[in-house]
């Protein structure tokens, strides 16, 4: 691993939740780094941590034991730096596009007229093919517009590391491939760091650069796989038999937990 | 590009087709039910005139125009009485009850200890203590005030409460994602988001205000429409009791489409 390039770095995480008829334990001491300008992907079944590791890196939540450090930072509350992409759009109804893209500079106190935000919000509507529906409401939108308009509300700011939990997971197929050639595209535009959470491998193995396969009961680490398959990208690599491999693998390295591939 | 505009041209035009349609669909209501108000009147004028109902038990609809046109003069001071006790007890119930609201929602302790004799206010019809606010404040408009308060504010407070309480945990975890103070979340997510709520409260204090109002004046008083209704028919002045009640129908109809008014225009979003 290079030791000089680690941006966010993971170590002895453990989350643990009491209910009353025990301790859960969510994730249990896990170690790992990401590098600056890194897509790792989180992957495993429901249950293995996967989403409380993400938002403990987000801040959102508190972890039991071990530290979670940003750019050298100790993660022990939200932070600035971050743009959090949900499972659901989550965008505000009252509020259109373009007022829901402009929500976090309100709330951070920023002039999205001011350079490089306000390029880098032409550049997002563009890329995304929102032009246009700025002034929509969210309802007059489909999940996958939303979808989009979500991660340029989570871009607009310029964060330096992207976070997203599961944020393809209720779109069709299609829609699908076409998210995951998106992020693609914006992750070798704006050179973010991005933590990917998905239970799907084809997503992972097509997007990721490591993926981090975690196991439920307790949630922890069980593998990190490097995948080597070229820049840029592309959806046709899906039947490459390398690419095959890798999703072999993964599948065999998980077992028998069941995984929707 | 060019496609993506001409679609939302056309999207446009068909949804001002739409409302077009609603429009003149609404507005031919409207007709129908003018034309319908005209003839039941025209029968009921018939019928008393016919049967020669003494004007003392029911007056004839004409009776009842000429007479509240001719005393409006004396009515009018009243009116704005009522009006002023109303509109005043009203807006400070809405201030009270969205305030306290916010307050509980952001104090869990005070909605636990408090919410139960909330609840209890609204079940018990607060004109009955109007009697009891007379004993300790006297007879002045400010004692209704005080009733249409205490009488709107409760029902208000539950519905915007239950709004609050109701925000989807995933928005305020955006707002915590990018840094909201607590105000800031309140204001931009949790207010916004609990609007309808707040208005189904709204419209349903406006009728506790209007009811609470009339209550009190009949109670005691000698100002306020209330208190005209039992005056004049203590004179066997029918047809004046007849018209007074029409003005009060007609305020109360009033404020219920104002509120809706202003539920349609700011929670457009909501429903669809």
């Amino acid at each position: 691993m290079q030791k000089k390039n680690e941006y966010i770095i993971m170590e002895n995480v453990s989350k643990y939740y009491t209910t009353d008829t025990g301790t859960v334990h969510a994730l249990d001491n896990f170690n790992e780094s990401i590098r600056e300008g890194e897509l790792v992907c989180l992957l495993g079944p429901s249950g293995c941590g996967k989403s409380t590791l993400l938002w403990g890196i987000g801040g959102l939540k508190e972890m039991s034991g071990g530290t979670i450090r940003i750019d050298g930072k100790v993660v022990d509350k939200p932070q600035e730096n971050i743009g959090l992409v949900f499972q659901e759009p989550n965008l505000l109804p009252w509020r259109t596009v373009m007022e829901n893209v402009l929500l976090p500079f309100q709330i951070k106190k920023l002039d999205p007229n001011q350079s490089p935000y306000k390029e880098t919000i032409e550049y997002l509507f563009e890329v995304t093919k929102l032009k246009g529906y700025e002034n929509k409401y969210p309802r007059e939108l489909s999940g996958g517009m939303q979808q989009r308009a979500a991660l340029i509300r989570a871009l607009a700011y310029n964060p330096s590391v992207l976070l997203l939990d599961e944020p393809f997971a209720a779109l069709d197929v299609l829609t699908r491939e076409a998210m995951n050639m998106l992020i693609m595209k914006l992750w070798e535009d704006t050179q973010k760091t991005i933590c990917f959470v998905t239970h799907n491998i084809v997503e992972a193995v097509l997007t990721a650069d490591r993926i981090f396969v975690m196991t439920p009961g307790p949630g922890r680490l069980l593998k990190t796989f490097k995948i080597d398959l070229p820049r840029p990208r592309t959806l046709d690599m899906q039947t490459d038999h390398k690419f095959l491999k890798y999703v072999d693998e993964i599948k065999e390295s998980i077992g028998k937990q069941e995984v929707e591939a | 590009m060019s496609n993506h505009s001409s679609v939302q041209h056309l999207g446009q035009a068909g949804e001002a087709l739409k409302k077009n349609s609603i429009a003149g669909r609404k507005k031919k209501d409207l007709m129908l039910f003018a034309a319908f108000t005209v003839i039941v009147i025209a029968i009921v004028e018939l019928v008393i005139r016919g049967l020669k109902v003494p004007v003392w038990i029911i007056p004839a609809p004409s009776k009842v125009a000429v007479e509240t046109i001719t005393n409006f003069h004396h009515i009018l001071p009243h009116l704005g009485i009522t009006l002023m006790e109303i509109v005043l007890g009203y807006i400070l119930g809405a201030i009270v009850g969205v305030s306290l609201a916010a307050l509980f929602y952001r104090y869990e302790i005070l909605d636990k200890l408090l919410t139960p004799y909330i609840l209890l206010m609204v079940a018990t019809p607060m004109v009955s203590l109007v009697p009891l606010l007379m004993l300790w404040l006297g007879f002045s408009p400010l004692t209704k005030i005080i009733a249409v308060v205490l009488g709107s504010f409760p029902v208000i407070l539950i519905n915007s409460a239950l709004g609050f309480k109701s925000t989807d945990p995933k928005r305020i975890a955006l707002g915590k994602s990018l840094c909201a103070t607590e105000g800031q979340i309140f204001r931009m997510i949790i207010f916004p988001g609990a609007l309808p709520a707040i208005f189904t409260g709204l419209i349903i204090g406006g009728i506790f205000a209007i009811i609470t109002a009339i209550g009190a004046e009949f109670a005691g008083g000698g100002s306020g429409l209330g208190s005209r209704i039992l005056y004049y028919s203590s004179l066997m002045q029918t047809p004046l009791v007849f018209g007074i009640i029409i003005i009060l129908a007609l305020m109360g109809v009033s404020i219920y489409l104002f509120i809706s008014w202003l539920a349609q225009r700011y929670t457009r979003w909501y429903g669809n």
